[in-house]
Formats: structure tokens, C-alpha cells, sequence
């Protein structure tokens, strides 16, 4: 069941990760460097979340 | 179609205003109200007419239950007994809330973003608050990665985690308002073609839609229902699990 939620998971994290960049950035003023991480980060924990449910279903 | 999208806005029955905030009694408020009334109501008067021989209606409450025992809750063990109360009443609620929507003149809470927004959030302090008490705050930062990795990979890994837990409540939320809001917009798309045409010819293609949409968001509704349940639980059992 959780592997009709794998896409979801991976576009939330991306998400999740540019919103948190973007705040970053707002923050202490290094645009766009903070979002261009958080997006990195946030595609990598997409995969990670991804790759954990997909063993779980296993 | 102005008039067809009036139906999805929320109506304000009674102005409440809490130092700024806005918590205005609208009619998405009496139908969680309602909701969360009917769920209390349906187990009270079940477990009143308990008895040892099921019969159809107590028989499928407790397959439920033991489906949630057995198959959700199951790595927990004992631990587990715990949270069945917490996943069963997240799954009524949210299942007597999308039901809730095929009523006409009513629209499922579950479609308006702020309600389960508030459930996946509920659902995430719940989860980190159990996995922190259990462990402890260096334990449980300790369970978050897999056993054994080194240090350099754990530091690089900590961001990722981080962001793939915040990730979880955004992803109920969404998923939960996206399917439900889709069948009622899907509707009210298809009613809009008579506005649109505006001839006689073309109602039997809306209507026949309709019946088939609403059809499928019973299904949809029990789906996205056990989904959100089975998500949950499924936290609950890696903030709690000992091993990763």
C-alpha cells in the first residue's frame, strides 16, 4: 500500500526542502544558494524516503 | 460556473474572532463537529450491544481492529495494544468525514486543506513526541539512521532525515486534500458542461458521470481513509521500533 505513495513522497521532500532553502535564504541573504541546497537535499531525502518504503513493502 | 464554484467556499455561520485569529464557526466546522460526534455516537452504542457472538456490523468493526493489530501495529508487539485506540479513531474520523461529502449540500472537511493539515501535523508531533519519550532525544536521533553507518556518512545523513521527516506530515495532508477535493471538483467540471452547452442534449453525459464519480469517491473515501491510517501507523512503528 505504502508503494502507491512513493511519488508523493519524493515531490513532498523536494518540497519540503526548497521551502526550508528559500526561508534559509530569506534569512541570512545568500540567495539562491539556500534553495539550490535545499533542493538537492530534499531530491536526496525523496530518494531515501522512497528507497525505506519500498524495502518496508518487501 | 461562478455559481457551481460557491459550493466549494466555506460559509461563516457565526463570526468568532480569538485576539486576531480567525475562528469563525463555518459549515466545514459543524461537519468536522458532526463528523467526530457521529464516530463517539457509532462506538458508544457498539460497544454497549457488544456481544461474544458477532454479529455483521461488530464482526467488521473488529476485523478492523485486528487488521490493525495484526498487520499495522504488528512490530510493536505488546507495545502496540497502546496505539490501536489512536489509529482506529483516525481511521473513523477521517472515513465519517469523506463520507460525509456524498451527502448533498455538504462538502467532505476532509477536502478543505486546513483539516488535514491539522490531522498530519497532529499525527507527526504525536509520532516524534512517542519516538522522544521512548528513546530519548540522543536515542531516538540514533534510531533515525540505519545501524552501524559511519559518523562522517550519519553527519551528511542528518539534513536528509530531517527534511524526509518534515516531509511525512506534508505528504498526508496533500494526498488526503488532493483525492478528496478532486472527486467534488471532477462533479462540479462535469455539471458545468449544462452551464457551459447550455442544452438539454448534453445533460445525460454529465449526470451519468456524476453518478459514476460519486460512485468511485465511496471507494475513494475508504481508501484515502486507510491510507492516512496506515501511513500513521506506520510512523508510529519507526519512532517506536528499537532496531532500524
Amino acid at each position: 500500500m505504502g508503494i502507491a505513495s512513493i511519488g508523493l513522497e519524493l515531490a513532498a521532500a523536494v518540497t519540503i526542502g526548497a521551502a526550508l532553502g528559500y526561508l534559509l535564504d530569506g534569512w541570512l541573504k545568500t540567495a539562491p544558494w539556500g534553495m539550490v541546497a535545499g533542493v538537492v537535499l530534499g531530491s536526496m531525502a525523496g530518494i531515501w524516503n522512497a528507497t525505506k518504503l519500498a524495502l518496508k513493502e518487501k | 460556473m461562478s455559481i457551481l464554484l460557491e459550493e466549494l467556499k466555506q460559509i461563516k455561520l457565526l463570526e468568532l474572532n480569538f485576539f486576531g485569529i480567525d475562528i469563525s464557526i463555518s459549515n466545514g466546522v459543524i461537519t468536522v463537529f458532526a463528523a467526530a460526534f457521529l464516530v463517539i455516537l457509532f462506538y458508544s452504542i457498539l460497544s454497549r450491544r457488544a456481544k461474544i457472538i458477532p454479529d455483521s456490523l461488530q464482526g467488521a468493526v473488529e476485523y478492523i481492529i485486528q487488521f490493525i493489530r495484526e498487520e499495522m501495529l504488528a512490530p510493536l508487539g505488546r507495545e502496540g495494544e497502546s496505539w490501536i485506540p489512536f489509529v482506529v479513531a483516525l481511521f473513523s474520523f477521517i472515513l465519517t468525514c469523506n463520507l460525509l461529502g456524498l451527502i448533498p449540500g455538504l462538502l467532505p472537511p476532509t477536502s478543505n486543506i486546513n483539516v488535514t493539515a491539522t490531522l498530519a501535523v497532529m499525527v507527526f508531533v504525536i509520532t516524534q513526541a512517542a519516538g522522544f519519550r521512548k528513546h530519548g532525544f540522543i536515542g531516538y536521533i540514533r534510531t533515525l539512521f540505519p545501524v552501524g553507518i559511519p559518523l562522517v556518512v550519519a553527519i551528511f545523513l542528518f539534513p536528509i532525515e530531517i527534511i524526509g521527516q518534515l516531509a511525512r506530515p506534508f505528504s498526508l495532508a496533500i494526498r488526503l486534500f488532493a483525492n478528496m477535493f478532486a472527486g467534488h471538483a471532477i462533479i462540479l467540471t462535469l455539471l458545468g458542461l449544462i452551464y457551459v452547452f447550455k442544452s438539454y442534449l448534453v445533460i445525460p453525459f454529465p449526470v451519468m458521470g456524476t453518478t459514476a464519480i460519486l460512485a468511485f469517491e465511496i471507494f475513494v473515501s475508504f481508501i484515502q481513509a486507510f491510507i492516512f491510517a496506515f501511513l500513521s501507523a506506520s510512523y508510529i512503528v519507526g519512532a517506536l521500533k528499537t532496531e532500524h
